[in-house]
């Protein structure tokens, strides 16, 4: 089955090519990659095919799913998203059952080898029966799913590292993509949610280059997760000045200071939620006022309270693994 | 990145980048002078303080040219007051700046009618001065 180039999807969508430069500077901008590549990218971006892609939810909330689709309005971010052939994904197709079945094995037929699979949710190998989707255990669908997968994009903290399902006591034996297929690359891209436009830029680079981006040992994009919510914290200089709320309604939580005494997460999490942000730029959740739960990172939920303080503002220096030291980078 | 470089930069009010960027976009229009190569800088990829943006900013100030752009948000193309640097902001749907580039070149790409866009613009043509003859002739017909 051929696949039309995404020039001619974007044309045939009224999308003008100036729209399109834009978004190849923007996003060559979120990868790190330099601006005088920007017209090679659109180039290799314009004529890359129209990617078949697969989406499996197994074990998940669908905040991923809501994270990623509910743009109220065209973003940048939903411009690749638009264009890409969704040939699965059962929680928003239109066809159910074994319908929706044959629509996923013919995607992967038709695109042997060359297909990316993306999955959110963890998978659960407690009992086959707690997760099920047509009758097929969620581990059985995912080996199979993979097995002529070009790629895999784990979305989200579940697919990433298990997440709440995995949670104490874990009790359908969740564990993430990664605990199962460990001969096909492998992108993280964690979060409750996790960013979108962290898995458009995944895509983009995927389409142009043929390869995922350098990952850190999570297996996390580092463009994303190279630095940590406190290294790029608007908050960060209270916390050098030891200003820090107490409560959530005392006089420095009024004025903005630092949430790290009330548990902020934000110096052990590696994220761009502090630049990125989120509901189209509108904020992130420390300029709400409340300290970062550290989502992005493996079994955040059972580190203890989300509300206690890390460790004591003198140890921070001291403690290895900041500013991402804690997960070298490697290339996938 | 280590610990230590993220104290120091968190704890400057200033990252003393402005003089060494204007250095590099001095050194970028006597190349673009010299050779025709034109050189792009990503102000998002720099660490610059909010006040050392403005301070380049008011440093590069306003040329003769400015362009606004609709495209998935604004665009704002300016032509800095030193001519061939030019200072594009690019914004999304709500505002928010997405990105913040230095181009030094005699026109930025953004700005170019795009070679793709002009094919369609061809046929659009053709199609609408056909709609608009066809109209002309029905008009002339029922007045007759």
């Amino acid at each position: 089955m051929s696949l039309p180039t995404l020039n001619a999807q974007l044309q045939a969508s009224g999308i003008s090519r100036r729209t399109f430069l834009k978004f190849c500077a923007t996003t060559a901008s979120l990868l790190a990659l330099p601006q005088s590549a920007v017209a090679d990218l659109a180039n290799a971006l314009g004529n890359a095919k129209r990617p078949s892609v697969v989406w499996l939810p197994f074990q998940e909330c669908t905040g991923c799913t809501e994270a990623i689709l509910r743009s109220h309005a065209p973003t940048l971010e939903s411009l690749i998203f638009d264009h890409i052939s969704l040939d699965y994904q059962h929680t928003i197709m239109a066809a159910a059952g074994e319908q929706a079945e044959e629509a996923r094995r013919a995607a992967m037929e038709a695109h042997k080898g060359q297909y990316l699979l993306l999955v959110d949710g963890s998978v659960p190998m407690g009992n086959p029966g707690y997760s099920t989707i047509s009758g097929m255990s969620n581990v059985d669908m995912l080996r199979e799913s993979a097995k002529e997968a070009a790629g895999i994009i784990a979305i989200g903290t579940c697919a990433s590292f298990g997440g709440i399902p995995k949670a104490n006591p874990n009790p359908t034996g969740a564990v993430a993509v990664s605990d199962i297929i460990t001969d096909k690359p492998i992108v993280n891209i964690s979060g409750c949610p996790p960013l979108p436009i962290a898995i458009t830029a995944v895509l983009v680079h995927y389409l142009t280059f043929k390869r995922f981006p350098d990952l850190d040992a999570l297996q996390r994009p580092l463009a994303f997760f190279g630095e940590t919510i406190h290294d790029r914290c608007y908050r960060r200089p209270f916390f050098e000045q030891r200003k820090f709320a107490k409560s959530f309604d005392d006089e420095g939580a009024k004025k903005g200071w630092c949430l790290f005494e009330l548990g902020c997460k934000g110096p052990e999490t590696f994220n761009a939620c502090a630049t990125v942000k989120w509901n189209q730029g509108t904020s992130f959740p420390i300029e709400s006022g409340h300290p970062c739960l550290g989502c992005s990172e493996p079994d955040f939920w059972d580190k203890g309270s989300f509300y206690q303080a890390l460790f004591p503002w003198e140890r921070y220096k001291s403690k290895p693994g900041k500013g991402g030291q804690k997960h070298a980078g490697k290339n996938a | 990145m280590n610990e230590e470089l993220i104290f120091i930069t968190s704890n400057a009010d200033t990252t003393g980048n402005v003089i060494p960027l204007l250095h590099q976009i001095r050194h970028a229009l006597s190349q673009l002078l010299a050779q025709q190569e034109e050189t792009t800088i990503d102000l998002r990829r720099l660490p610059l303080s909010a006040s050392e943006e403005s301070q380049l900013e008011t440093f590069l100030g306003h040329g003769e040219v400015k362009a606004d752009i609709q495209a998935l948000g604004d665009t704002v193309v300016i032509e800095s007051r030193y001519t061939g640097v030019w200072l594009e902001t690019h914004y999304n749907e709500e505002a928010e700046i997405m990105g913040k580039y230095v181009h030094i070149c005699d026109c930025p790409p953004l700005i170019k009618s795009q070679p793709e866009d002009m094919v369609l613009s061809l046929n659009n043509i053709v199609s609408d001065i056909q709609a608009m003859s066809d109209t002309s002739t029905n008009d002339a017909a029922e007045e007759d």
